[in-house]
């Protein structure tokens, strides 16, 4: 028998965040996280300022420095524009498309993230650098010259190689997350597939490649080790040459703070190509339509298979062909060990203190909007804007000058870890806690619970896998570190990236490979993790 | 007159599954048609078999006149002109409202038919806001101004009015009746509550099990259902045991005018307002009416629900006008006020 329509209940869609004061402890917990990660920055400043208006003036308007400007600036649009251009349709094919084994192309096409740019970069010197293996096999054919692959062409090849995976993963979420009825309704209104993508599915996914592309800009701008490698006269290389090579530390500060500023202005832009629309990140509710390839289908598969190629499978390969050529000449691997050790503990610490510091300032922003909290959340971003030589360096000057019994320890390392890889784990246990809806909390408080058993028993198990892969992000990044390693590690202090960094540098190619290759392998444990887990959603 | 939408024999599997079996359906020109069903019974693919996001594996489906899908033939859904209604509105959020409608029109004519289909559907001067500046009747208000703008042969809605909630459903359901018929639009909706099929279709077509069970105008449907799953889906019934002889069913309810075809033992449905109540105060039953108690009564204002117990055992449905009712444990005579529909017994 028919019931009668029962009026429909409301099914707790947009719960409204509690406006109150949040508890004395947990604020007084937000505010030192944001102290800490605030004194980089103010002491960069204060440093900065030494020589006073004159000295900045001078080094700022001297015509190197805005050489070195522009430089940047080229390399990390060009970098960003052909990652783009990369991801875009990779995500489209392995997301949208009947592509035979689009989820093993879409794994395999995330996986360059675990190379390190300098492995990846060095890789690329060993290859195509001259006296390298592709000019080895080309000279019986009468090739004396290859291209230049010093400078940018290196660099930038390097870089967008590496890095284009981030733009790939947010534009795969931003597919996922899109409402399948809204490419229906483009196509019962007229569009055919081309008109459809370019009118409705890839305005859908702007905010995913924009966020990709930001994430791939400031990975440009503050790279370190590809530049270097490379030579490409970028900020980070001219820093580190100028802290290295001259008496007075000033025009280092001064260079560091340019780059924060260049950073920050990548980082508004980014906050002003947001327009009027608001798009909602709803899980799909069915599976999308698969597109037929068809005859595309090869100019496909030959399109994923080349990234592949040269993100992965050839840098992989040359690694073990280096492997190989150094047992063969007796490379002892005894002493990597002690470094893979070393990077797997310093890693490991950062990840716990960077899990532990972002819960404080995530609850606050969660569950305590206000102005305030919001201020509090918008600080902790400060780590994207503070490259890791620009870090390390103000870490430096304040170790030496102020905290003598802190510079060149473990902590002051690890300390320096936290500051520029929290944002990421703020930004995976905020999503974790918003998807702990309060009503859920307000529930089990009703049944009798204190705050403290809720949080215990109901907030932990639902939020803790996401906070746990803030930490395996950061254990992840942490593993590839390299500039704040160098700088900041306590004299004899060796990680695989300092091995991997100090092989390359002499070009002892033999010498790099394995500690790379370990690197590598170390790394691919949490992506997998993350990968694996973003799956299962 | 050709029809809007035809389809012939269509069927549609999922592996083992069919979720469309054998479904033979036509929507004349500016009809309204329900497409009613419980969920899972195949109404939403029908739906979308119609628009095109799915292909049939058996039969035909029509569209103007036009073959849009059947053996060698797959028009996709973009060349149907069909428009389509999504359940959550799927409207653009990077667009405005206006920007919206005119998505489907030609760049051409577009100016002057988005301000007349805005119009039309009651949103003057909303056309710059965004999608998320709408209220949720608002929004379902510019999904079907969407879709109606490049004038389609027909209009799909999938569950237009499950967004909304109970109070403004009522308003937005009406509003809709009215822009739909002053387009002159022919459409097909999906719904899983009868209410709204019966109060807003010209005609509609009861699924069951991937197929049609029946297709009806609404009273007809409500008073002659064709099985007894129909009439149990379609509205409350009471089913009681009886035999039918030349249009006089005998029951524990006494004689009994009847109409339907099978005849002997058969199981009679009379819908819960065919039954008059009288108080049983000291006088007893007479012949054609039985004793009951009362067990319990929903009251809904405008009308109440008393369910009764006959001395003899079986349960029954009454529904009375909104005035004073019985109250359980008070004693009943039942009688008929009504022609019973009889059914084959089960």
């Amino acid at each position: 028998m028919a019931v009668p329509t029962a009026a429909r209940t409301e099914d707790g869609r947009g719960a409204k965040p509690r406006r109150r004061r949040p508890p004395l402890l947990l604020g007084g917990l937000a505010g030192l996280v944001v102290a800490a990660m605030a004194l980089p920055l103010v002491y960069l400043v204060v440093r900065s300022f030494e020589g006073g208006w004159e000295e900045i003036a001078e080094v700022v308007l001297d015509g190197d420095t805005l050489a070195v400007l522009g430089r940047s600036a080229l390399l990390a649009g060009v970098v960003t524009a052909a990652s783009v251009a990369i991801s875009v349709p990779l995500a489209w094919l392995t997301g949208r498309t009947d592509l035979p084994g689009r989820r093993a192309w879409a794994v395999l096409a995330a996986l360059p993230l675990v190379i390190p740019s300098y492995v990846g970069g060095f890789v690329l010197v060993s290859v195509l650098g001259p006296r390298g293996m592709l000019q080895g096999w080309l000279e019986p054919l009468g090739v004396e010259r290859l291209p230049e692959i010093y400078g940018f062409p290196g660099a930038a090849l390097a870089l967008t190689l590496f890095s284009y995976p981030y733009v790939f993963l947010t534009v795969r979420g931003a597919l996922r997350g899109m409402d399948p009825a809204m490419e229906e309704a483009a196509r019962s209104l007229g569009s055919g597939a081309w008109a459809m993508f370019a009118r409705v599915t890839l305005p859908q996914l702007r905010p995913g490649i924009v966020a990709g592309a930001l994430l791939v800009a400031l990975y440009c701008l503050s790279d370190f080790g590809v530049v270097s490698l490379l030579q490409y006269q970028s900020f980070s290389n001219e820093i580190y040459v100028q802290y290295r090579s001259a008496f007075d530390r000033t025009p280092a500060a001064i260079l560091a703070l340019m780059l924060v500023a260049l950073t920050i202005a990548v980082l508004l832009v980014e906050g002003r190509t947001r327009g009027r629309a608001r798009y909602h990140g709803n899980a799909a509710s069915r599976p999308s339509n698969t597109v037929v390839l068809g005859r595309w289908r090869l100019p496909a598969l030959l399109f994923c298979g080349g990234v592949v190629l040269f993100a992965l499978v050839a840098p992989v390969g040359v690694l073990g062909f280096w492997l190989a050529r150094g047992l063969a000449e007796g490379e002892p691997l005894r002493p990597l060990w002690n470094a893979a050790l070393s990077s797997v503990y310093a890693s490991g610490l950062a990840a716990a203190v960077t899990a532990l510091a972002a819960l404080p300032v995530a609850i606050l922003s969660v569950r305590f909007r206000g102005r305030v909290s919001g201020l509090v959340e918008k600080a902790t971003y400060l780590g994207y804007a503070l490259p890791g030589i620009v870090l390390a360096l103000s870490l430096v000057f304040f170790g030496a000058n102020y905290a003598p019994w802190a510079y060149q320890t473990l902590g002051l390392l690890v300390f320096a870890y936290a500051i520029h890889f929290l944002p990421q784990a703020v930004g995976t246990t905020r999503s974790a806690l918003l998807q702990v809806r309060p009503s859920v909390e307000e529930a089990a408080r009703g049944l009798g619970r204190g705050p403290a058993r809720v949080a215990a028993t109901v907030t932990a198990p639902l939020a803790g896998s996401g906070i746990l892969a803030g930490a395996a992000l950061v254990f992840l990044t942490t593993m590839k570190e390299l500039p704040a390693t160098l700088l900041l590690g306590p004299t004899g202090f060796e990680t695989l990236a300092t091995r991997v960094w100090g092989a390359t540098s002499e070009a002892f190619f033999a010498r790099a490979a394995a500690p790379a290759l370990m690197l590598i392998g170390i790394s691919a444990v949490p992506l997998y993790l993350l990968v694996i887990r973003e799956q299962a959603k | 007159m050709s029809a809007a939408v035809r389809l012939q024999g269509v069927g549609r599997s999922y592996g083992p599954v069919a979720a469309v079996r054998d479904v033979d359906l036509e929507v004349g020109r500016g009809e309204v048609l329900a497409l009613l069903g419980p969920s899972g019974c195949g109404k939403t693919t029908t739906l979308r078999l119609i628009a095109g996001f799915e292909a049939p594996d058996a039969g035909t489906v029509e569209v103007g006149g036009r073959t849009v899908a059947g053996p060698g033939i797959n028009i996709p859904p973009e060349k149907r002109r069909v428009g389509m209604v999504f359940q959550d509105y799927a409207l653009f959020p990077h667009l405005t409202v206006a920007q919206n409608v005119a998505y489907g029109l030609p760049g051409a004519k577009r100016k002057g038919r988005v301000e007349d289909v805005l119009d039309l559907a009651h949103l003057e001067g909303l056309g710059g806001r965004m999608p998320h500046e709408l209220s949720g009747g608002q929004q379902q208000r510019v999904a079907l101004a969407r879709a109606l703008a490049p004038g389609p042969e027909v209009v799909l809605l999938d569950e237009p009015f499950s967004n909304l909630d109970a109070a403004l459903r009522v308003r937005v359901r009406a509003e809709m009746r009215d822009i739909l018929a002053d387009a002159g639009a022919t459409a097909v909706f999906v719904t899983h509550d009868q209410e709204e099929a019966l109060s807003l279709a010209d005609e509609v077509a009861v699924m069951m099990d991937g197929t049609i069970a029946q297709k009806a105008a609404p009273e007809v449907l409500y008073h002659n259902p064709a099985s007894r799953r129909v009439a149990e889906f379609v509205g409350e019934a009471n089913f009681i045991p009886g035999t039918h002889e030349n249009g006089r069913l005998s029951c524990v309810l006494g004689e009994v005018p009847a109409c339907g075809e099978c005849t002997g033992n058969v199981e009679a449905m009379l819908r819960p307002e065919a039954l008059r109540l009288r108080a049983l105060q000291n006088g007893g039953v007479t012949g054609d009416e039985a004793g009951a108690t009362v067990i319990s009564r929903e009251f809904y204002g405008h009308d109440q629900l008393i369910k009764l117990r006959l001395d003899s055992g079986p349960v029954l449905c009454s529904r009375l006008g909104g005035g004073p009712g019985f109250r359980p444990g008070e004693r009943v005579a039942v009688g008929v006020s009504g022609p019973a529909l009889v059914f084959p017994k089960p």
